[in-house]
């Protein structure tokens, strides 16, 4: 089973969902600009009904940071 | 309204293959803004693609507009864009204003806003200097917060106030330019202004428009792209049952259908109104109905509640024959492509057959009930177009006329005992400013006979109209039964080593009169007489126009397009003779 939130990222980022790790970051996804960024946050947004602060998005580094937030809402990531 | 993410389109753009021919031609867009506009070009490009175009795009550095607009030799007027999309928001040139609009005392305020629009107008104006094409600029939005709340209204000139004298100021600025305001006030007012900004992205990444909304706009932006490329729908035609009135009138009866001034008929009687309305700005309207023939026009001619009249349909399919094939013959009787065609039916199995036998005619899904209908009605954007013309506003007495004139062929065994009675009379004279509207709209509207399919805006016509090297003429045609009103257009580069007519296209109402012969005929005489030495046409093939190569067979010039897509025919020289008369002299030929 691949996770809820490797499944959204690859779809966004064009990645396969296996690949997806907490060290998946703008370093090396060639598709992870800033637009495309923001566009991630605000389709996780949608998908787990929360809202990321501005500190939030900007502390943003790579998917362990967004996998954190997600979590810090009493959310499992995952599922 | 609704649409796929913005992040699915993203996804879409990637995967159009760049290199694929697309059916439709292609088309020039250029982005100016004030503001972020990722995405828009991306979704832009899918809608095209969508829609059989290939469409290449010049998207200016943010917040650049003023410089390209102003900088003629400039990368924006070399890319020659067809259509230029300008997005400037109010927060961007009149901010101070907007926060705090009542440190300033009235004048103060005037200006301002007199200001920053004087120097947005002179940048459009250049843009109808130095530019090709049309620009479509968003006009701005007006604010619904004020610092002063509910006496917001008891200022003169409050904030509110300023924003709309703003935009009317545009309009009325672009009202007679080759420049189109798009309401974008009541477009975010349709949205939800508060839901149309993302405000975590407008202050991160100054994004004026919610990446929802984005697709949204774009497919606002889709309806002037659509009727720059002749893209749009031309003829409604309707089912009956259920579609026009509630209820099936062979089983109902007329006193039984639902369609009266209260609820639930008077939902039934609002769409007919609708449709009424896009029959008076030019739409035609045909009938495609399963029923007795008889049945259904009783409704039409004797129901006191039915507003679609029979002389409001150019076509009337009434019958028990498969809706598929009715579809054709009104596109047929009609003389306009499928593609031309949107088709109201309210049964889903028939929708279905439809769009998989005629993937061309647009079917869209009817509402389940009608209360439903006028609202999908509002939201079907495939039937605009860049003017509105005299013709447009005629063409409703035009196709009665029309059908009366086929009343009447049927009636002659002989073809031409029937045009003799016709008593047809063209005329070719040069175009003015009340003719170029029409002639534009003729060039990207005819496909059929068309010789060069070459579009033209108003913009270029003008110019073309006022060069002594050009000649820009339109056809007028006259029978016994009524004017057809412009129904053709000539264009010619006068060179010094003879004429080359670059368009020559007839309204494929009138085809099959040989007025063509007529038409090439004048053009040939008044060639002859100014002692020109040459006259050739431009023919190209479009995979629509067979009615040019019909009339070129006919006078012996077909060969010359044989296994070609291009080519320049000649049809006199020098010490010829103008044939063209000989299969017309029926027509009487005027100046």
């Amino acid at each position: 089973m691949t996770s809820k939130l490797n499944k959204l990222i690859g779809k966004i980022l064009k990645i396969n969902p296996a690949r997806v790790s907490d060290k998946t970051s703008p370093m090396n996804v060639r598709r992870w600009d800033s637009f495309t960024g923001l566009l991630l946050i605000t389709e996780i947004e949608k998908a787990y009904g929360i809202k990321l602060s501005m500190d939030e998005v900007l502390s943003i580094k790579d998917i362990g940071s967004i996998r954190k937030i997600i979590k810090s809402r009493g959310i499992d990531p995952d599922e | 309204m609704s649409d796929i993410a913005l992040s699915e389109y993203l996804e879409l753009d990637a995967r159009i293959n760049k290199r694929k021919v697309m059916p439709k031609g292609s088309v020039n867009i250029a982005i100016l803004s004030s503001f972020t506009t990722n995405g828009f070009k991306e979704v832009l490009n899918v809608k095209c693609h969508e829609m059989g175009l290939k469409a290449y795009f010049y998207v200016a550095g943010y917040n650049q507009y003023a410089q390209d607009l102003s900088d003629r030799g400039g990368p924006l007027y070399n890319f020659k864009p067809d259509i230029t999309f300008l997005l400037v928001d109010a927060g961007s040139i009149i901010k101070e204003l907007l926060l705090d609009p009542y440190k300033f005392d009235l004048q103060e305020r005037k200006n301002i806003i007199g200001d920053s629009y004087k120097r947005l107008e002179g940048l459009i104006d250049k843009f109808t200097k130095y530019g090709t094409g049309i620009l479509v600029m968003n006009n701005l939005e007006v604010p619904t917060h004020s610092p002063i709340g509910i006496l917001e209204t008891k200022e003169d000139m409050g904030l509110f106030d300023l924003l709309i004298s703003f935009n009317e100021r545009l309009s009325r600025f672009a009202r007679n330019r080759s420049i189109f305001i798009y309401d974008c006030d009541s477009f975010l007012s349709g949205i939800g202004k508060d839901k149309a900004v993302d405000y975590k992205l407008l202050y991160l990444a100054d994004m004026k428009i919610s990446p929802d909304v984005i697709p949204l706009l774009c497919g606002e932006y889709m309806r002037y792209i659509r009727a720059l490329k002749g893209l749009t729908r031309k003829c409604i035609v309707v089912d009956l049952d259920n579609t026009m009135w509630g209820g099936i009138i062979g089983e109902d009866g007329i006193e039984g259908i639902k369609l009266s001034p209260t609820g639930p008929g008077s939902a039934y009687m609002d769409f007919q109104k609708m449709i009424l309305a896009f029959f008076h700005r030019g739409m035609i309207l045909a009938i495609n109905s399963s029923n007795n023939r008889e049945d259904a026009l009783k409704v039409l001619r004797e129901h006191p509640y039915m507003v679609l009249k029979e002389e409001h349909f150019a076509s009337i399919k009434i019958n028990w024959e498969n809706k598929v094939k009715n579809l054709v013959d009104i596109a047929k009787d009609i003389n306009i492509g499928l593609d031309s065609i949107v088709y109201f039916e309210d049964d889903k199995r028939i929708r279905q057959v439809v769009k998989e036998a005629l993937p061309e005619v647009l079917c869209p899904d009817l509402p389940e009930d009608a209360s439903e209908y006028c609202r999908f009605l509002r939201g079907l954007k495939e039937m605009d177009t860049l003017q509105i013309t005299q013709e447009d506003k005629a063409r409703g007495i035009q196709y009665s006329s029309q059908r009366r004139r086929h009343e009447v062929k049927n009636a002659f065994s002989d073809l031409s005992e029937y045009l003799n009675h016709l008593n047809i009379k063209v005329e070719v004279k040069p175009a003015d400013k009340f003719s170029i509207p029409r002639i534009s709209q003729l060039t990207i509207r005819t496909n059929q006979f068309n010789f060069s399919s070459k579009r033209y805006d108003e913009k270029a016509l003008a110019r073309l109209a006022k060069d002594k090297r050009h000649g820009v003429y339109f056809v007028n045609v006259k029978d016994i039964y009524g004017d057809y009103g412009i129904s053709g257009a000539v264009i010619i580069d006068k060179e010094d080593d003879g004429w080359l007519i670059d368009s020559f296209l007839l309204s494929c109402r009138i085809l099959g009169k040989n007025v063509e012969d007529a038409v090439m005929g004048i053009i040939v005489k008044q060639a002859m007489e100014g002692g020109v030495d040459q006259v050739d046409i431009r023919c190209e093939k479009s995979g629509k126009n067979a009615p040019v190569f019909n009339f070129l067979k006919a006078n012996g010039l077909g060969a010359a397009m044989d296994k070609k897509r291009t080519a320049i025919i000649t049809l006199y020289k020098a010490g010829g003779k103008n044939k063209f008369f000989n299969r017309c002299k029926h027509i009487k030929v005027i100046g």
